[in-house]
């Protein structure tokens, strides 16, 4: 009889409790979003981690670390660089839509073309390419932010991603773009295609014209070489 | 004398036409199993040899012959999509120098199933593999856009964009039959 009453009591808490969270975190209270990037970082999980202490994109209005120049504005423009042989390309020279498959999980990392310095991007391409003589730069991929965030399901008022201000101390403009807690297994491959379509549909804009070519000229010959 | 060369063309025949029931297939790692040989390959390919015979009359060592037999075996559409599949089985943890999972065994497995059972290879997938571990096959040709996702589980994930009419969902698959729904979206 009483887990009767406390089964029926309990729905009802849980919804006040809910909207009440919901309610304070508008206003940024009860949340560490710098914490809650620390915690979760190296989660396979993260993303739904994320969700769970912070529904509906709301670390979106706060910087997630103490190395970040700012939230990411709805103006800014995201670069996705294409590497491969980790981000393979189909026969037509395009990425393909799994180069967006982080987003389910552990976020997809994107660098704020708009605010990133020459330096930065340089400094970011080259630790990327790193040693390995197989890696290459092939490009990269380009989507406004409000394009990203604007992304909701067919039929659906929800918002599909969370564009989220992640630097990292070597790269002050690293970004992540993570799936919202609306998003179910079915609504997955979806999303994928309507972030491919946000990203130019693939097309790799290449080294040598991105930026008119100031970050591919910073490169070393060796990394350069590699193309 | 010359009929001592006709006895060794014809051995050289016999010998060519006693290897072409077990050619062997390019591009795909030895640990790998053989996928089936198309029957109007081998056909053709016999025919070719024996219709072929002052090739066969000049040639000064067997060598030759093989040669000739390797170039007329090509690695079909399905057969290299099924090798990429397969040679993912090889990678490790983050794969992608991005924290990807292993790819899942029985994900593959299912996408190497569902390749065998296309048809209609003219217009092939592209495959890929997903931070998840999970392989999926993809076309964007034209006016369709498909990404399918086989979840390792026995069911596959879809998401269908034809002539701006749009599909998603997820079902149950069996392994031995083309689902009826993609056959439909797909190769409609």
């Amino acid at each position: 009889m009483s887990l009767h009453l406390i089964s029926k009591k309990c729905p009802l808490c849980s919804k006040l409790s809910s909207g009440l969270k919901k309610l304070l975190s508008l206003f940024g209270f009860g949340l560490d979003c710098e914490g809650l990037n620390l915690r979760t970082y190296s989660s396979g999980e993260r993303i739904s981690e994320i969700n769970s202490a912070a529904a509906d994109c709301s670390c979106e209005k706060f910087r997630m670390s103490k190395h970040s120049p700012g939230v990411v504005e709805n103006s800014e423009n995201l670069a996705l660089f294409v590497f491969l042989p980790m981000h393979n390309i189909d026969k037509n020279g395009k990425a393909k839509p799994n180069i967006f498959s982080h987003v389910h999980l552990k976020g997809r990392s994107v660098q704020r073309d708009t605010i990133a310095s020459e330096a930065e991007l340089v400094n970011f391409a080259t630790n990327f390419l790193g040693d390995e003589a197989e890696r290459v730069w092939k490009g990269v991929i380009l989507a406004k932010c409000d394009d990203v965030r604007n992304i909701k399901l067919e039929n659906s008022q929800n918002r599909s991603v969370c564009v989220y201000d992640t630097s990292e101390e070597n790269n002050p403009a690293h970004a992540e773009i993570g799936q919202t807690q609306h998003i179910e297994e079915a609504d997955k491959i979806e999303l994928r295609h309507d972030l491919f379509v946000a990203f130019g549909n693939g097309n790799i804009i290449p080294p040598s014209t991105y930026k008119q070519g100031a970050i591919w000229q910073k490169l070393s010959i060796e990394h350069q070489s590699r193309l | 004398m010359s009929t001592s060369l006709s006895t060794v063309a014809a051995a050289k025949l016999f010998v060519a036409i006693g290897t072409l029931t077990s050619p062997t297939v390019s591009n795909i790692p030895e640990i790998l199993e053989q996928p089936t040989r198309p029957v109007e390959r081998l056909t053709s390919l016999a025919s070719s040899v024996l219709t072929a015979s002052p090739l066969l009359a000049t040639a000064s060592v067997n060598d030759d012959i093989f040669e000739y037999d390797k170039s007329l075996r090509q690695t079909t559409v399905a057969e290299k999509i099924v090798g990429e599949l397969r040679q993912w089985g090889l990678l490790q943890a983050d794969w992608d120098g991005e924290g990807a999972s292993p790819p899942s065994a029985e994900s593959i497995k299912e996408a190497v199933s569902f390749v065998k059972l296309i048809d209609d290879i003219t217009t092939p997938p592209e495959p890929m593999l997903l931070a998840s571990g999970h392989a999926a096959l993809y076309w964007n040709i034209d006016n369709l856009y498909a990404d399918i996702e086989f979840l390792g589980d026995g069911r596959i994930g879809y998401f269908i964009k034809r002539n701006g009419d749009k599909h998603k969902g997820v079902f149950a698959f069996n392994q031995q039959e083309m689902p009826a729904v993609l056959q439909a979206l797909i190769w409609a």
